[in-house]
């Protein structure tokens, strides 16, 4: 099933690159090639390596089986041919009927893209012949390999070890202190360089900084947690408090058998988490600032009724639907570049671009005499505070007051502005020239590139005219996709990442049925036991999920100082994600174990 | 003498109804409290059937079974892994040992189960691997033992619990000449010291030699009895004499 959904997830990311439709959209085009490739290349060698994996581990399970056949005088050529046959034939299946689904969902698949992109087409459905072909070679290859190797795999084994491969005898394990001690040193370093990257410069300090945690992460499990377990054993207060005394021994000697896996899953857990927390911190930003730089469809000055009359024509015999028209009047200070509203008018602004938090803002905003609201122009990243600064507006004294950043007039007008009462205003209308700034939002605003030019010939130059096409859509676009894609891949890799721990656990549980029916022949009760295989297979997940969490928090706090910005929202939804995919896959994995040893 | 165990009109059946196999019928005995009794008999007569069933890992397809008096197929499966925890020792012909624990952990394994406290369970573990000669084997794994070692450590963990009875199932199968003799030493140690009653299944008559009381069975129902009256060595003459006399289905002598 995994190879259905792999084959399907494959050939989507390849029809990105031929999809016609995405063909005609130049200027998405460029990107969603590379990006399409880009995957499309992580996929397969992340696939070749899940593949075998997981083959390796069916394998495992039929040793037995093919030990009975060997022992029966089956030749090893013949055996081998067999399986690897089998393990073609389930290649190939599922390679068609995933192409199949594939093909299916590919209109889905498509329109969830383009979506995500904000680009507004309509998805026809569509089969990309190049992305079959492209498909169904990589995949052959990859399943021949396979075959290849298990039929190599087989050939070699000796017959002796297929028959007892079962009944492993299991040699203590060393508790090295050293390794222990400096995993946590290594990974303290690691932290280090990581958050005073500025110091020591970017590059230098991501190389240092991956490797160290590589090489910390692999000690963290060969040696730490064997440590920390040892310790726990020995605490015999701990140790023979009910079900303890066998799951604990069992994790003490289990981790260090299989802690390659263990840190490898960590290590797969961390990109995960930080890949996705990042392309999500991104579409957070960036969904966030759009509102504020961009909050019209289109926006110019003009006090001039005849021109506004003319856009509003223009509108009228075009396609587009008007949604809001706003018009304001404002103050421009020339000697501190500041646009000047009264309160009114940013109350008006505020409901009619239906901003969060408006109520809470407006309420704060209490302005009596020489008091001013200030809000930061839209471009700027950064709010400098100003709090309690005084400026002087022809000869008025203002203390400001910061308000957050919200959308007014957007990038079209691009300069701070101070919010003062409607008194003041009235006063200072006398002395400056007053303006008025025209806003609208359109239901459409899509390909208004035509649009654009049209309302630039009947508007002045002076009235400063900027529309969604004018504010580079292609940037949000392009933050859109790689959100998109960064989120498919995130999926694929938690589901392998799970299952690899899922593999893992499920093929030892064969050898220790035994054990739990001695347990139970003891005088351990089903739900004891039941119990203790519970603790033990959710240790199992958790460890590597603590660990990657961990690492992958550093990694998105240097992120959120590089952006400066707080992205705490989209790096804790992604953890939580992964938490619950992960939790899902213990769940099942709990269950299947459970009924292994339980059955007769 | 108090009654332990006791078994009325035993019988245990296999298969479907059309073609059932009887394993064991008609089967009335009574173990007392201190007794080291033996069950003999060829294989497939149904000793470890007959175990098993005594011992509450398996239910009779009818009949009864009594311990002091109270019948424990009544008993709610929760409830009979209790009961067996507290009150009945196993030892098994491969030691079934956890290799993952040491000689100190598997010996305290059922108390730990029972939430015994910690120090107790240290004191107990103690005093028993004295008993056993095991003291400087506790922090050691099973597989750094010796054979003998091993089952001795199965015998350890049996009756860490002061159990009302302890089962062995061919507890010497595994083992050579000298560490069996070293076993049922301890087992008879075990039996006068502390008037543990043990029931041991096995069809090798030097080990059955050291029981006070033998049953035999043959296919499926008590065959005979034999008590020992004087050594063990006569014992294990007559013993010897008697699975001659039984005939050609006996076939496991030393």
């Amino acid at each position: 099933m995994a190879m259905i959904f792999s084959v399907m997830t494959y050939y989507n990311f390849s029809s990105m690159r031929f999809n016609q439709q995405f063909l005609e959209y130049k200027n998405a085009y460029a990107y969603i090639q590379s990006l399409s490739l880009v995957t499309s290349i992580l996929m397969v060698m992340f696939l070749i390596f899940f593949i075998i994996y997981s083959s390796n581990f069916f394998l495992n399970q039929r040793k037995r089986e093919i030990g009975i056949y060997a022992f029966m005088g089956i030749d090893n050529y013949k055996i081998a041919f067999i399986f690897a046959l089998e393990g073609l034939l389930l290649g190939i299946v599922s390679l068609i009927f995933g192409l199949i689904f594939g093909i299916i969902f590919n209109k889905l698949f498509m329109m969830l893209l383009a979506k995500a992109a904000l680009l507004n087409v309509r998805i026809d459905f569509y089969i990309a012949k190049e992305s079959l072909i492209e498909t169904a070679i990589v995949y052959s290859i990859i399943f021949v390999i396979t075959f290849v190797k298990g039929f190599v795999d087989i050939i070699r084994t000796d017959l002796i070890d297929l028959m007892n491969s079962l009944k492993k005898e299991e040699s203590l394990p060393k508790v090295n202190y050293f390794k222990a001690i400096s995993s946590i040193v290594i990974l303290a370093i690691a932290y280090w360089c990581a958050i005073n990257q500025a110091k020591i410069g970017f590059d230098t300090a991501l190389l240092i900084s991956v490797l160290l945690v590589v090489w910390g992460t692999y000690w963290l499990f060969g040696a730490f947690f064997p440590m920390f377990m040892n310790f726990l054993v020995n605490r015999k207060e701990i140790l023979y408090n009910g079900t303890n005394v066998i799951s604990f021994s069992n994790l003490f000697f289990k981790i260090k058998e299989n802690y390659k896996t263990l840190a490898q899953v960590a290590i797969l857990v961390t990109i995960c988490i930080t890949s996705l927390g990042t392309v999500s911190s991104l579409k957070y930003y960036v969904n966030n600032n759009r509102k504020i730089e961009v909050p019209y469809s289109i926006s110019f000055v003009s006090s001039n009724q005849e021109e506004i009359d003319k856009v509003y024509e223009l509108l009228q015999n075009s396609n587009y639907k008007v949604k809001l028209k706003e018009h304001a009047k404002y103050l421009f200070d020339n000697q501190h570049e500041t646009i000047i509203i009264n309160y009114s008018t940013f109350n008006k602004i505020l409901s009619d671009l239906n901003v969060e938090n408006r109520q809470k803002i407006l309420s704060q905003l209490q302005l009596s005499n020489n008091e001013a609201g200030y809000v930061g122009a839209s471009m700027t990243w950064l709010s400098i505070q100003r709090e309690k600064e005084q400026i002087t507006i022809e000869d008025m004294k203002f203390t400001l007051k910061t308000i957050p950043k919200v959308p007014l007039f957007g990038n079209g007008v691009p300069y701070q502005s101070v919010v003062i009462n409607d008194n003041e205003y009235d006063i200072l209308k006398t002395k400056l020239h007053e303006q008025q700034f025209n806003g609208i939002i359109l239901d459409n605003p899509e390909n208004m590139e035509e649009l654009t030019y049209q309302l630039a010939s009947i508007l002045p130059e002076q009235s400063q005219l900027y529309t969604s096409y004018i504010a580079d859509a292609t940037f949000y676009d392009f933050s859109g996709i790689i959100y998109f894609l960064g989120f498919f891949l995130f999926l694929v890799f938690v589901f392998a990442t799970a299952s690899i721990i899922y593999f893992k656990i499920l093929s030892e549980s064969f050898g220790e049925k035994t054990k739990y029916e001695i347990l139970q022949k003891i005088g351990a009760t089903k739900s004891e036991i039941r119990h203790a295989i519970s603790k033990y297979i959710a240790t199992f997940f958790i460890l590597p999920l603590i660990v990657g969490i961990v690492h992958s928090s550093v990694a998105i706090f240097v992120l959120s100082n590089l952006m400066n910005y707080n992205i705490i929202i989209p790096t804790l939804t992604s953890i939580l994600i992964f938490i619950i995919i992960h939790g899902i896959f213990y769940l099942i994995a709990r269950r299947r174990y459970i009924q292994i040893i339980e059955s007769n | 003498m108090n009654i332990v165990l006791e078994t009325r009109d035993l019988r245990k059946e296999y298969g479907t109804k059309e073609a059932t196999f009887t394993v064991l019928k008609n089967i009335n005995l009574s173990v007392g409290k201190g007794e080291f009794l033996g069950i003999m008999g060829p294989s497939g007569a149904g000793k470890t059937t007959l175990l098993n069933i005594l011992s509450t890992i398996d239910k009779p397809t009818s009949g009864e079974v009594y311990y002091e008096g109270k019948n424990i197929l009544n008993l709610k499966n929760k409830e009979l892994s209790l009961f067996r925890r507290n009150n009945i020792g196993f030892i098994f012909q491969d030691f079934n040992l956890l290799d993952s624990m040491t000689v100190e952990d598997n010996i305290a394994l059922p108390l730990a189960l029972s939430k015994v406290s910690s120090k107790e369970i240290k004191k107990r573990t103690l005093q028993i691997s004295y008993f056993f000669g095991l003291k400087d084997q506790l922090k050691k794994y099973p597989y750094q033992l010796s054979i003998g070692q091993k089952q001795r450590v199965a015998v350890a963990r049996a009756l860490v619990t002061s159990p009302t009875i302890i089962f062995a199932d061919e507890p010497t199968g595994s083992l050579d000449s000298k560490s069996s003799e070293e076993l049922l030493r301890y087992l008879t140690k075990m039996n006068e010291e502390f008037h543990t009653t043990i029931v041991m299944v096995t069809h090798d008559a030097f080990a059955a030699s050291y029981c006070q009381r033998i049953m035999f069975i043959k296919d499926g129902e008590i065959h005979a009895r034999l008590d020992k009256d004087n050594s063990r060595k006569e014992f294990f003459k007559r013993i010897i004499d008697f699975l001659g006399s039984m005939g050609g289905g006996v076939h496991e002598l030393i």
